[in-house]
């Protein structure tokens, strides 16, 4: 029984079962022989490729979010079914050589948060045959956070600062963390990206040059900040001779790790409880609070319905309510900081049936779109036998 | 103004028999209690509608409190105040108010309080009910005649009387029931002459003691409510359903009458 961290990406996908050492990278390719006998994945579709008797794809991570259709072996296949299909492999792969018999729960982490691919990527997981609360599904900062969190904590004393080196973009994560007396928020981005091709690096004068971006990169993101640790990850700094300047720079008076599937390891500590003792902040947390006024024994009271720091994939909740004397419900938004303003939303009951006061039940349910938007459903209910439900509805998109 | 917080429906809902609805939460107990008050007085308040409260609402405490009250002979009224009381639907005014309300409701003569019943069982759509409270009103009248010395008492009560058996008339034509009509409007006649029962009897027969301009008006009246039935929603929509199979028709068309009959006796 363990705890899975993925890390997809259309170049690879790494694997990684909780507390082990060794994190298993392959490259994101599926293949099979050409009269589908029998499938292959990462080197040994390559090789099978190479000796004419397999057909390989890969970009199944593009394909999932344009929910496309690949040919192989003459058969039709989805993207979901080839993703799911390879990671299976992989999964059960992982799973054999730390002589762990089943996965318990999936967390997969992508490099952007984007609602319609996290959707795609879980159903592919819950293809595999993982129920709903058996997978979660990340970003690459959420996945950074929870491995630095998980790192010793003079490494996470300052800031910490992450660049991924990828097949053609380099990825720069800061992590930082606020110390208060009450719970620490915790707060990570992907500051910038910028197009690096690695090929560039097989030459000395393309190397000269990937050095000097790399600075000048490292420059831009980290001076007048302090940063107590670095890490690099990604196939791009698989070797590092060729950067001199750039290693000088950033190990300065800080420590610099290279790490190999650190969004893996992080994705796959997601369930750690220690992680409640935090709030995070980042593109897969709703950085505010949403709360509704509403009346409990006659108190005028805020309800909590979305603490900050939730996360807003898969995030559902249901109120019911009545309104007494008043057509509209107010929302409150309470942005982060000690300063912040509370902000009201108010949403107009407007379209719903005209009944006697006290007699419109409205369920109040509310899923998120993205980290910075709460999609609103009012639905009528009726009021028993009494009113029958009208069947108006009232959906609104509030900024949090 | 505010917006109250509700507790989730009760997986099962009480069928009240007395209401002929069904009741699914807290909310729909105390409307029903607050708009209904003289049906709530006529032992509403059952095991079955404790049971209910503690299992169907969670209300474990005010179930229990119910059934030690009750067993110990509480009035029906109080019941109903702890009911209103303790779950969170009415204002402390509103509770007041009801409070007042059953006083006053107490206070009528037994007639009057009968009539009233009737009335509330009509408009939540229980015409047997309605015909039964009906009929002691007039036994509680006609037994008020007999020992009421002052004449004009007497004649007071006699013209309630005739109202009343008016009042069944109509329940009695509701249910298609012409013959019972009239035979109730031969009883009426026997009491003394009332212009509202010559009309029934006009609106059934087409024969009455009534001047031509009354019976002309009475007749235009019909016509125009026969119009504005035929060009309302309802008729529309069972319309509608003449493609579906006989079977089918008459229960989706016997929904839209229901359905229609309630709205009108709510609003009317």
């Amino acid at each position: 029984m363990a705890s899975i961290g993925l890390d997809i990406t259309d170049d690879y996908i790494a694997v990684h079962v909780e507390q082990s050492e060794t994190v298993l990278i392959k490259p994101a390719v599926i293949g099979c022989e050409k009269d589908g006998s029998a499938w292959y994945v990462g080197e040994d579709a390559y090789r099978a490729a190479l000796n004419g008797t397999g057909v390989i794809t890969d970009g199944l991570l593009t394909l999932l979010g344009k929910d496309g259709v690949k040919e192989l072996g003459g058969e039709q296949y989805t993207a979901m079914e080839l993703l799911s299909r390879l990671l299976s492999m992989l999964i059960e792969k992982a799973l054999k050589d730390e002589n762990a018999c089943e996965a318990t729960h999936v967390t997969a982490a992508l490099h952007t948060a984007d609602k319609e691919l996290f959707d795609r990527v879980a159903a592919c997981l819950m293809k595999m045959g993982y129920g709903e609360d058996e997978v979660t599904v990340i970003s690459h900062s959420e996945a950074f956070m929870y491995f630095v969190l998980s790192q010793d904590r003079s490494f996470y004393v300052g800031n910490v600062a992450l660049f991924d080196l990828g097949d053609g973009v380099l990825s720069f994560y800061e992590f930082s963390i606020q110390r208060g007396t009450g719970r620490q928020h915790v707060k990570c981005t992907c500051t910038g990206e910028e197009g690096f091709r690695t090929e560039i690096l097989r030459t000395d004068t393309g190397k000269n040059l990937g050095d000097r971006i790399m600075t000048e990169t490292a420059k831009r993101h980290m001076e007048g900040k302090v940063f107590s640790t670095v890490f690099l990850t990604g196939s791009g700094f698989s070797k590092t001779e060729w950067a001199g300047e750039f290693v000088s720079y950033t190990c300065h008076r800080r420590k610099l790790m290279l790490e190999e599937g650190i969004f893996a390891i992080g994705a796959s500590l997601a369930a750690d409880e220690k992680i409640a003792d935090y709030i995070l902040s980042c593109d897969t947390r709703i950085s505010s609070e949403l709360s509704m006024m509403v009346e409990i024994k006659g108190r005028d009271t805020e309800l909590l319905l979305i603490p900050e720091g939730e996360r807003w994939h898969n995030l559902r909740l249901m109120a019911e309510v009545m309104p007494c004397g008043q057509d509209y419900i107010d929302f409150i938004v309470t942005p982060h900081g000690l300063n912040a303003e509370k902000q009201r939303r108010r949403a107009m009951l407007t379209g719903f049936p005209e009944r006697e006061d006290r007699t419109l039940r409205l369920c109040v349910e509310i899923g998120t779109v993205s980290a910075k938007a709460v999609k609103i459903t009012i639905s009528d209910m009726g009021f028993g036998d009494i009113f029958p439900p009208s069947g108006a509805v009232l959906c609104e998109e509030i900024e949090v | 103004m505010s917006l109250k917080l509700l507790s989730r429906m009760a997986g099962k809902p009480f069928c009240s028999e007395k209401l002929n609805m069904r009741l699914f939460s807290g909310e729909e107990l105390c409307y029903v209690i607050l708009k209904y008050p003289l049906i709530a007085m006529d032992d509403f308040v059952t095991d079955g509608l404790i049971e209910w409260i503690g299992t169907g609402l969670h209300e474990v405490d005010l179930a229990g409190s119910l059934y030690h009250d009750k067993k110990d002979g509480e009035s029906c009224e109080n019941l109903l105040l702890s009911i209103l009381q303790n779950l969170d639907y009415c204002r402390i005014e509103e509770v007041r108010e009801f409070r007042n309300t059953l006083v006053s409701y107490r206070k009528l003569p037994e007639h009057e309080l009968i009539l009233e019943t009737a009335k509330t069982y009509y408009r939540a759509g229980r015409e047997a009910d309605a015909y039964s409270n009906l009929e002691k009103a007039v036994k509680s009248i006609t037994a008020l005649v007999r020992v009421t010395k002052d004449e004009d008492e007497k004649k007071r009560l006699g013209l309630k009387k005739l109202d009343v058996l008016c009042d069944m008339v109509a329940v009695r034509m509701l249910r298609f029931d012409a013959e019972g009509a009239l035979r109730l409007l031969d009883m009426a006649e026997q009491t003394g002459r009332f212009t509202r029962a010559e009309r029934q009897r006009f609106l059934i027969t087409g024969k009455a003691n009534l001047p031509d301009e009354e019976k002309e008006k009475l007749l235009n009246e019909r016509r125009d409510l026969k119009i504005s039935a035929l060009s309302g929603e309802e008729c529309t929509r069972i319309k509608e359903l003449s493609s579906l199979p006989d079977e089918e028709f008459l229960i989706k068309a016997g929904d839209i009458i229901k359905e229609w009959k309630k709205e009108y006796r709510r609003t009317s």
